[in-house]
């Protein structure tokens, strides 16, 4: 993060001319974004700072589902930020994923990857959603997750 | 459904279109517009394995999708224009070249696109160009097996 980032968000600002910072035209929007998620972050109600873990899986995949229910690329739809903050879970978003997966075939395949360090899914069957989605249930109820 | 593909389409709002099949996970455009209904294709990263024609290089370009369909007997072609003996597919990328979508022209003139996890549409080509897919950069034809198809 540059200095003139900095400068932009709300208790970074050290003086430097404002004009330094919109000189940066291309940057800006960028900038606004990480502005926007630091001061979201700060003021962050109660209420979600006592979400279950649960909770929280639902909210973020709720987010992700409808965000880009129009998305073909694999790339985009895992890394935007509600299935990146899911990714963040770590273990604890395994079983939700799995049981999410038992509901309803989705994409979960990158997060449960980038979660547990394996592929269960074989190469004849890439791309197969409900094959792939069965590889990971199956995985999930031998090493645990379902079990 | 309709107010929702207008909200993230508004080229749909003033073109016709109709909604040809539900909602399904399991396929995309890349896959429907080669005619496939039963995988999801997309050159993404080693894992997740995902399907992608065999040969074609696994990555988001331009080249890379011209190069997969070209494995698939299509050709560069000039016009989106109907050509009753040629089945086209036209190619959406974002502003910084990166492919989002994949179309395909049906034998009446129209498009037909699966819009990622929700439902397939026929519609207008620059029905979909905007926000969500960018523009159309390359447009593939190759020839009809059977009159109709």
């Amino acid at each position: 993060m540059t200095a003139n980032t900095l400068n932009r968000i709300p208790g970074f600002e050290d003086g430097e001319s404002e004009s330094a910072c919109v000189a940066e035209e291309g940057f800006g929007a960028g900038i606004r974004e990480i502005q926007r998620q630091v001061v979201d972050d700060y003021y962050l109600p109660a209420s979600r700072q006592l979400e279950t873990p649960w909770e929280k899986f639902a909210r973020l995949a709720a987010e992700w589902k409808q965000a880009t229910k129009f998305m073909s690329s694999v790339t985009g739809m895992s890394t935007h930020w509600a299935y990146q903050q899911i990714i963040g879970m770590g273990a604890e978003a395994l079983p939700l994923l799995l049981q999410d997966l038992e509901q309803e075939p989705d994409h979960w395949f990158w997060a449960l990857h980038a979660i547990t360090g394996v592929d269960p899914v074989p190469s004849s069957e890439a791309g197969d959603v409900s094959r792939m989605t069965d590889a990971w249930l199956r995985w999930g109820r031998e090493r645990g997750p379902l079990g | 459904m309709s107010s929702e593909l207008e909200k993230a389409f508004s080229g749909l709002q003033a073109t016709e279109y109709r909604v040809t099949r539900s909602a399904d996970c399991r396929y995309n455009c890349a896959a429907w517009a080669a005619g496939f209904d039963s995988a999801w294709w997309w050159p993404a990263a080693p894992h997740p394995r995902y399907a992608w024609p065999h040969g074609a290089a696994r990555e988001e370009t331009l080249p890379a999708f011209a190069a997969a369909y070209a494995l698939l007997g299509f050709a560069a072609c000039a016009s989106d224009t109907l050509e009753p003996e040629f089945e086209k597919v036209a190619i959406y990328v974002a502003p910084d070249g990166t492919p989002t979508h994949v179309s395909r022209q049906r034998p009446s003139g129209r498009w037909t696109s699966k819009l990622g996890r929700s439902v397939d549409i026929e519609h207008s080509l620059d029905a979909l160009e905007g926000d969500e897919y960018g523009s159309v950069a390359l447009v593939m034809r190759r020839p009809r097996t059977r009159p109709g198809t």
